[in-house]
Order: C-alpha cells, then sequence, then structure tokens
C-alpha cells in the first residue's frame, strides 16, 4: 500500500500541477512553433540528413504536437491531478463551509482580519439589536446561547468557496468530451464542383497524411456564388447544398458562411471554394484580322473552327502570367496541319492583331471559372458536453470574481451592571477592502442600534 | 468629425497626460495627477468617440457596398443594420487601437479607485506605444469585413480579449511597480531587466543576423516617384517573393556592445546581490546605467536612420531581383513591432535605472506596495477571466463557423498558454501563499507569454493559422 500511498502523493500535489502546466506551455509553444499543418514527409525532407533531429522529431511526433503520446500524457496526467486534488480537498472544504467552526471563542474571535468592541447599555436590547442587524446584513443567524453570554454567527455568499471545485469540474468535463469527440467524432473536408456529387471525405490521417473516407450519404452542389469587393476580397460566398441517401433527396439548405447545414449530426460548414483549373468557359472573339470577328464561347480543349480547315483549340488559362495579367494559351491547328501556340493576354486584346500580324486575330476577353466548393464536415457527438463543461467554467470563473465568502461573529456578554460588551469579529476569503468597508458599516449600524454612542471604545480594524 | 481626427486628438491627449503623469512623478504635486487623469479621461472618451465614428465610416462602406451589389437602396432598419455589421475591431489596426482603448479602461477604472501614483506613466505609455504602432505602421483603410468575421461572436470575443489583455498588462505593471514600493533589491530587478534586454537584442535584431554580420536588419522599403510607399521583395530560394532585409549602418556593432554590456551588468548584479559589498554594488549599477544608455543611444539612432532612411538612397540594392524596379527609391525602415518591442524594454530599463540611482525616491513615490500587490492580484482574476470568455466564445463561435470548437490553431493554442499563466499566478498565490514579489516575478514573466501568444501569431513568428485576417 506504500505504493498507492505515494502515488496519491504525488498526485494531489500543487508542485506537479505547476510542473505539468509549464510542461504544457512548453509543449504549445512547440506545436505553434512547428507547422502542424504540414505532414510527416513533408519535415523529414526539411531534416533530411540530420539523422538525431529526425528520430527526435519521429519519435516525439512533432508533426502532430497536439495528439502526440507525451502531450496526451501531460493531459492525462494533469486530469488525475485536478481529480486527486479534488477529492482530497473537497471533503475539508464541505466540512469548513457546512459544519465549519461557529462556536468560537474570543481568542479565535480577536484574531480574525477584522474585529471590534462595542459596548450595550441593556443586555437584553443589544442581544435583540443584534440580532436584528446581523440578519439584515447576512441573512440567517445561529446562536449559542451560554449563561452569560450569546455568540451569534452569520455568513454570506457560502458558494463562492465553490467555485474553484466548479472550474475544476468544469475542465474536466471539457476535457472528457473533447477527448470523446476525438475518439467519436469526425473532421475533414469535401470538395465538390459545381453541379456534382460527392461522398469522399479527405481527413488528415496518422501522421498528418491525407485519408479518404466515404460518408454513408452524398452531397450534391446545385450551384456556387460568390461575389468579391471592388479589391477583390471575398465578400461573401454560398452554395446550394442537396444531400442524398442513395438516389433520395433528404435534406437541402443554401449554406454560407457561418450557417452551416445540419444532417445527422453531421454539420456541413461552407469553409472555403477552389477554382478547378482546366474547366474554365473561355470567352474569345475570332476572325480574319481586319474584318468583323465571331464571338465563341469554349471550353478548355474544345475544338472549333475559326476558318476554313483552320480549328483553335484552348489549352489553359493561365491566372497570372508574369506582370502581365491574365492569358490564354491557345492552339491554332492551321490547314496544313501544322500546330502554333498562342499566348493571348486579356489586359491587352489587341496585341495579337498587332505583334503576331497572322492572317486571324484572336481577341481574348476573357474565362468563366468553374468552381468547386469546399466543405467542411464535422460531427462532434459530445459537443453538447462540452459546451456545458463551457457554461460551467463561465459560471466558475463569475463566481470567483465576484463572490465572496464572508462570516460574521458577535458576542454579546452580560455584564454585572446588567450592562453588555459586544465583541463583533468577521473574516472574508475574497476581497478584503470590500469588506473592510462592509465590516465598518456593520460595527456603525450596530453602534447605533445599541444605542451608546459615547463607549464604542477600543476599535481595532485590522 | 472622422475616426481619423478624433484618434489623433485622443492620442495627442494620452501624451498630454503622460506628460503630467511624469510631471506628478518628478514634482510630487498632486494638482498633476488630477490634471492627467482628468486629461487621460477626457482623451478617453475621445478615443470612444473615434471607435463610434469608426463604425459608422465602416457601415457607410458596407451600406455602399451592398447597395452596389444588390442594386437597392437600404432603408429602414435594414439600412442600420448594415451600418451596424462592421465594428471597429476586424483588421490588426483596429484590433490595437481596441487594446490601447481597453488599457486605458482597465487603468481609469483602477487609478479612480485606487489613486495609483506613478503607474500612469507606464500604463498610459503602453496604451500610446499600441495606439502608435497601429497608426504608424499598420493599414488602417477601412477594409470590407471578410465573411469569416460576420458574426455576432465577433464582438463577444474580441471585446474580451481587450479586456482580458489589458488587465494582465495593468497587472504586470503594477506588479513591476511593486518590486520597488516594497524595497526589493534593485539589483536583482536589475538582473531581470538586463536579461530580458540581452533577451531582447538577440530576438530582436534577428539573432543570427547580429551574431554572424554585426548588423541589424530592417526591412527595405521603396518610394514610388508619386511618394507612395510599398515594401520591396525579392525571389526568395523557395520560389516565393519574400520581403527584403538590409542592416542598417552603425546599428549592430552598437547592439552587440550593448548586447555585450548588459551580459556584464547582469553578471555584476547577480554578484551584488549575491555576495553584496559597496565596490560590487557600485560597478554593477555602473555596467547597468552604461547599458541602458547605450540602449537610449541604439534606440535614438534607429528612429533617426527611419526618419532619413526611407528618403535616403541606397543605390545597392537597385539590383534587378528586387520588385519594384528601378524608378523607386530605396531605403530601410526597422519593423514598427520590433521598435515597439525594443521600446517596452527601454521603459523597464528606465524603471530600473532610477530604481538602482534612488531608491527611496522611487519608494515613497509609488503607491504603498499593498495596494499594488492587491491590484496585481485582481487584474489577473479579471484577465483570467475574460481570456476564459475569450477562449469560450471563440470556441463556440469556431463550432458554428469552422466545424470545430478546438483544433490547436495556433492563436487558439496562445491563447490557452496565456490561460494556463494566469492559472499558475492565482494558484501559486491562493494554494501557495505566494503573495508579494514571487507572484510579481510570475505576473512580468507572465507578460511575456502573453506578448508572444497573443502578437507573436498575429506577426507571424509561429506557423500560419486560420487568423490570418487578423495580420498586418
Amino acid at each position: 500500500m506504500k505504493i498507492v500511498d505515494a502515488i496519491w502523493r504525488l498526485f494531489v500535489s500543487l508542485k506537479l500541477t505547476a510542473l505539468l502546466l509549464a510542461l504544457l506551455m512548453g509543449g504549445a509553444f512547440v506545436g505553434m512553433f512547428i507547422d502542424q499543418t504540414a505532414g510527416q514527409e513533408q519535415h523529414l525532407a526539411a531534416l533530411e540528413g540530420r539523422e538525431l533531429a529526425s528520430w527526435l522529431f519521429t519519435a516525439c511526433e512533432l508533426y502532430d504536437v497536439f495528439g502526440s503520446w507525451w502531450f496526451v500524457l501531460l493531459t492525462l496526467s494533469l486530469s488525475l491531478n485536478l481529480i486527486a486534488c479534488t477529492l482530497e480537498r473537497l471533503p475539508r472544504l464541505w466540512r469548513d463551509v457546512f459544519r465549519g467552526a461557529r462556536d468560537l471563542d474570543d481568542e479565535h474571535l480577536t484574531a480574525l482580519g477584522h474585529c471590534a468592541r462595542l459596548h450595550g447599555a441593556s443586555y437584553d436590547r443589544a442581544a435583540a439589536a443584534c440580532r436584528a442587524v446581523l440578519q439584515a446584513t447576512a441573512g440567517r443567524v445561529t446562536a449559542f446561547q451560554r449563561a452569560d453570554s450569546l455568540l451569534l454567527f452569520a455568513q454570506r455568499q457560502r458558494s463562492a468557496r465553490f467555485a474553484s471545485v466548479v472550474v475544476h469540474l468544469s475542465l474536466l468535463i471539457i476535457l472528457f468530451g473533447h477527448t470523446g469527440d476525438q475518439a467519436l467524432g469526425e473532421d475533414g473536408t469535401l470538395a465538390i464542383p459545381e453541379g456534382e456529387a460527392s461522398r469522399t471525405m479527405f481527413q488528415r490521417g496518422p501522421a498528418g497524411l491525407t485519408r479518404r473516407r466515404q460518408l454513408d450519404f452524398t452531397v450534391r452542389c446545385d450551384d456556387f456564388r460568390y461575389q468579391t469587393f471592388a479589391g477583390g476580397r471575398p465578400k461573401d460566398y454560398e452554395s446550394d447544398l442537396v444531400v442524398l441517401d442513395g438516389e433520395r433527396e433528404v435534406a437541402s439548405k443554401t449554406i454560407r458562411v457561418n450557417d452551416p447545414l445540419d444532417y445527422r449530426g453531421y454539420k456541413l460548414y461552407q469553409s472555403s471554394y477552389q477554382r478547378i483549373p482546366g474547366e474554365e468557359q473561355v470567352h474569345l472573339l475570332a476572325g480574319a484580322r481586319g474584318s468583323e470577328l465571331r464571338e465563341h464561347r469554349l471550353a478548355i480543349g474544345e475544338r472549333v473552327e475559326v476558318a476554313p480547315a483552320t480549328s483553335v483549340v484552348p489549352i489553359e488559362v493561365v491566372e497570372q502570367l508574369g506582370d502581365l495579367g491574365q492569358a490564354l494559351r491557345l492552339q491554332l491547328v492551321k490547314p496544313d496541319g501544322s500546330v502554333e501556340t498562342l499566348t493571348l493576354l486579356q489586359r491587352l486584346p489587341e496585341l495579337d492583331a498587332r505583334m503576331r500580324q497572322g492572317e486571324l486575330e484572336f481577341r481574348y476577353l476573357g474565362a468563366e471559372p468553374r468552381f468547386a466548393t469546399v466543405l467542411s464536415v464535422g460531427r462532434s457527438p459530445l459537443a453538447g458536453l462540452v459546451f456545458a463543461g463551457f457554461a460551467l467554467l463561465m459560471l466558475g470563473t463569475a463566481i470567483a470574481l465576484l463572490l465572496s465568502h464572508c462570516r460574521y461573529w458577535i458576542r454579546v456578554r452580560r455584564l454585572d451592571d446588567g450592562q453588555a460588551e459586544i465583541l463583533v469579529a468577521g473574516s472574508a476569503k475574497r476581497h478584503q477592502p470590500a469588506f473592510a468597508g462592509q465590516f465598518g458599516a456593520l460595527v456603525r449600524r450596530l453602534e447605533a442600534a445599541c444605542g451608546d454612542p459615547g463607549a464604542g471604545a477600543a476599535r481595532g480594524d485590522r | 468629425m472622422s475616426s481619423a481626427t478624433l484618434y489623433g486628438v485622443a492620442s495627442l491627449g494620452y501624451l498630454i497626460a503622460l506628460i503630467a503623469y511624469s510631471a506628478h512623478f518628478a514634482i510630487q504635486r498632486d494638482r498633476a495627477r488630477r490634471i492627467a487623469t482628468v486629461v487621460a479621461a477626457a482623451a478617453f472618451l475621445v478615443q470612444t468617440l473615434g471607435l463610434a465614428a469608426r463604425w459608422y465610416e465602416a457601415g457607410l462602406h458596407e451600406v455602399a457596398a451592398k447597395q452596389s451589389a444588390e442594386g437597392v437602396v437600404l432603408q429602414g432598419a435594414a439600412y442600420l443594420a448594415t451600418l451596424g455589421s462592421h465594428p471597429p475591431w476586424s483588421n490588426l489596426y483596429e484590433i490595437m487601437v481596441f487594446m490601447s482603448w481597453g488599457i486605458v479602461l482597465v487603468f481609469l477604472i483602477a487609478d479612480v479607485k485606487l489613486r495609483l501614483r506613478g503607474a500612469g506613466i507606464l500604463a498610459i505609455g503602453v496604451a500610446l506605444l499600441a495606439f502608435g504602432i497601429a497608426s504608424l505602421s499598420l493599414d488602417a483603410t477601412v477594409q470590407p469585413l471578410v465573411p469569416a468575421l460576420r458574426s455576432y461572436w465577433l464582438h463577444f470575443h474580441v471585446f474580451s480579449a481587450s479586456i482580458g489583455y489589458a488587465a494582465g498588462l495593468i497587472g504586470a505593471i503594477a506588479s513591476l511597480l511593486y518590486l520597488a514600493s516594497a524595497g526589493v533589491n534593485a539589483h536583482k530587478v536589475a538582473f531581470g531587466v538586463q536579461l530580458v534586454m540581452a533577451i531582447a537584442i538577440v530576438l530582436l535584431g534577428r539573432g543570427a543576423t547580429l551574431l554572424t554580420t554585426l548588423g541589424y536588419s530592417a526591412r527595405l522599403l521603396a518610394t514610388a516617384p508619386g511618394g507612395e510607399l510599398v515594401a520591396a521583395q525579392a525571389v526568395a530560394p523557395n520560389g516565393h517573393l519574400a520581403p527584403v532585409y538590409g542592416a542598417m549602418p552603425g546599428v549592430g556593432p552598437l547592439l552587440l556592445a550593448n548586447l555585450l554590456l548588459a551580459i556584464a551588468a547582469l553578471v555584476l548584479h547577480w554578484r551584488a546581490w549575491q555576495v553584496g559589498g559597496g565596490a560590487a554594488q557600485r560597478s554593477a549599477r555602473l555596467a547597468s546605467i552604461a547599458s541602458t544608455a547605450l540602449f537610449t543611444t541604439t534606440i535614438a539612432l534607429i528612429l533617426a536612420l527611419d526618419l532619413i532612411g526611407v528618403a535616403g538612397k541606397a543605390a545597392a540594392w537597385s539590383s534587378s531581383q528586387i520588385q519594384p524596379g528601378p524608378p523607386h527609391r530605396f531605403g530601410l525602415a526597422s519593423n514598427a513591432w520590433d521598435l515597439g518591442l525594443f521600446l517596452l524594454v527601454w521603459i523597464g530599463g528606465l524603471y530600473s535605472a532610477v530604481q538602482l540611482l534612488m531608491p527611496e525616491a522611487l519608494r515613497v513615490r509609488l503607491p504603498e506596495a499593498a495596494v499594488l500587490d492587491r491590484l496585481a492580484h485582481r487584474a489577473v482574476l479579471v484577465a483570467f477571466t475574460f481570456v476564459g470568455v475569450l477562449i469560450v466564445t471563440g470556441a463556440v463561435w469556431a463550432h458554428y463557423a469552422w466545424g470545430r470548437y478546438w483544433g490547436w490553431d495556433p492563436k487558439e493554442t496562445g491563447s490557452l498558454v496565456i490561460w494556463f499563466v494566469y492559472a499558475a499566478y492565482l494558484h501559486a498565490r491562493i494554494t501557495h501563499g505566494l503573495t508579494g514579489a514571487p507572484s510579481a516575478v510570475i505576473a512580468i514573466l507572465g507578460f511575456f507569454v502573453v506578448l508572444a501568444g497573443f502578437l507573436g501569431v498575429n506577426l507571424g513568428w509561429f506557423s500560419g493559422g486560420l487568423h490570418s485576417y487578423g495580420a498586418g
């Protein structure tokens, strides 16, 4: 049992908490410095030739710091530490709050943080007045009657003592929920070209490699729209989605950023979009030089005849050709079968006619890109639990910030001449300056109620 | 009035308040402190109006954009909703302005409650620094709000960030002042300050460059013939365009000398504090003050070179690999963030020098140690709470916007680390009973973690993440 005892002592120690917090912080910084979005291979390529570094990198799983064995071990130790500390301290805390020392002698009372002595002209009047004032200040009063004295006790905001318990409990709930979600939930991306359907989700798998997973439903994207601001920054984008179970349409919604679609616990979020290269609709004018030009709308790879026995095929849209902006590479197939590749600039449409001086003239007007909507697919079955943990966390910190457990004692002692000697004492767990003010106010009210202003001597707030 | 004008007036007000707080520190007339507080409060109101004006200006942009996109004229509730849709905390410039607002707010509350003599210099100084960095180096134009930020969560999220980090800063300032007010050995404090100075020189001098080439690198900027300023770029080995750095003449050797002096000073301080003795203390004091004086000179030189650097010509840079091409003139300018952090360290150096030279005079000019200790505790408690709210609102928002509530994004991790620091402080205090100097040291060290967690991610010290729209 010695070992169990030693382990228990280790886990209830706050030094362990400090050490674990420091190590977790260090680990978090490592995770921030090393790009966690790149996979193991990418990192190892960068470390090529450095045996020790590569070995350390792999052994410590630094491509996935937050999922690595040591980080998980640290988190686990911290949770055990939290549980052990709470179990160790809770009974004592409970006893102190609910059955704590209320019947204290004068020696203890004067040793409390705040203490004052008053004088009352009549014992009976003073006892009743003190009870009334204390009740008005702090609620329910417990009285301990002795032969020649009366001890009154009252307290406020007991719940403040449990703030740390609530916070720690909430952290355990959040950790538990998050771990459960890691194990049971899913997280990946789904890219669907406009007009198509897909069920293949890409996930980040072991070693940071991409893993495919087939969803048990299919998502079709009927349309994707996006708007940009004048400066070219994205303004808004949205997708018309239909969820298919086999052939049957089971859900549909137009989703946009911050407004997802829910389906059977899955959430489909608009996270991004992609242009699909090679699937643009090219807008082109073509014809004999100097004459009226004809307009064509072509897909990449689509051949069209622009003059007898002469045809063109758009082969590629280049987003940015040097400093010259968007360009189209166009293959020109001449009557003799020879092929020439032209580069047309959108920004300078007349350039082709001027520079090439060919029989035919082409003007590139632009391309309509085809988009794929990129959805982030998430399923966190325990999100509700985690959010409950968040609510508890907020509650706990609010209690810790705002409330303070305050206790008051008043001993009224009968003097031989029927007068009363009154000893007031108080203690607070937090917010000492504020409590000092409240305590002073209580003493002033008692003074007034006991009706002997002249004798309020020997008051010492400490 | 435009938000820019109001911000200008506010920063002028903060400057006057800073001078008045310094005057109060020097001459000890309570009137100076009252003037300072009133001016700071007035400037704070002006800045608040500026925030409102900025909100309105950004709203007008949104209205115009929406009207032109949808071809309708917005009216009534729709108009108001669009007008209010773009709060003034959507990019790094606005965040920094809002941070300075939060710092002043938290400081003023503490000042009214506790009469914080002397603390105003640091608090308003840092707020002014944040304001200055924002207006000098960040893009202040109203940009359209990106879709990911269009959410009500943004308000709670950013507000708690501002208050949380501001309270953390006030906690660190109170802790720093506590060390002097409680009569902690000036050599201990100076040891810490010189250590931080040495680290700052190595880090911000971009370590490798400083130690291998004796150069302090600054960004190369290009001035267009019309006067427009852009960062010069060149193709890096990985094929991407990257900013170009150049060595600022004269600064490198000064910084290196400063580094050696700071190391010497911290060794001497260690000896003075461990062994004691008049001679040891005198030599440590001399080294420390020399180091801070040299640091002052270096910063002044960097500032002067920054001012003339852009106008000057650097023919050596007109090589063909650098974009934009020749009609531009080149000049060097240091990164405003580097400068800001240098200035923070410099404030610490001055503080330590004053404490070394006249510890008693400093002590009587500061609030009571007990008050500062309590303020630090309270401020950290507030910071802990609001950083908690920041994390929770961020997580809930992320759940709705990205599909997961926690993904170890660098920014998320950074805020969690900050929360851990405050948790460690509170545990050390409450459970271990470590009040006073030990907890003050934790709060000061914690502030550097906060700086790394808050700014490090935005400035790209760490790998990129989803908070990229916060970048400057």
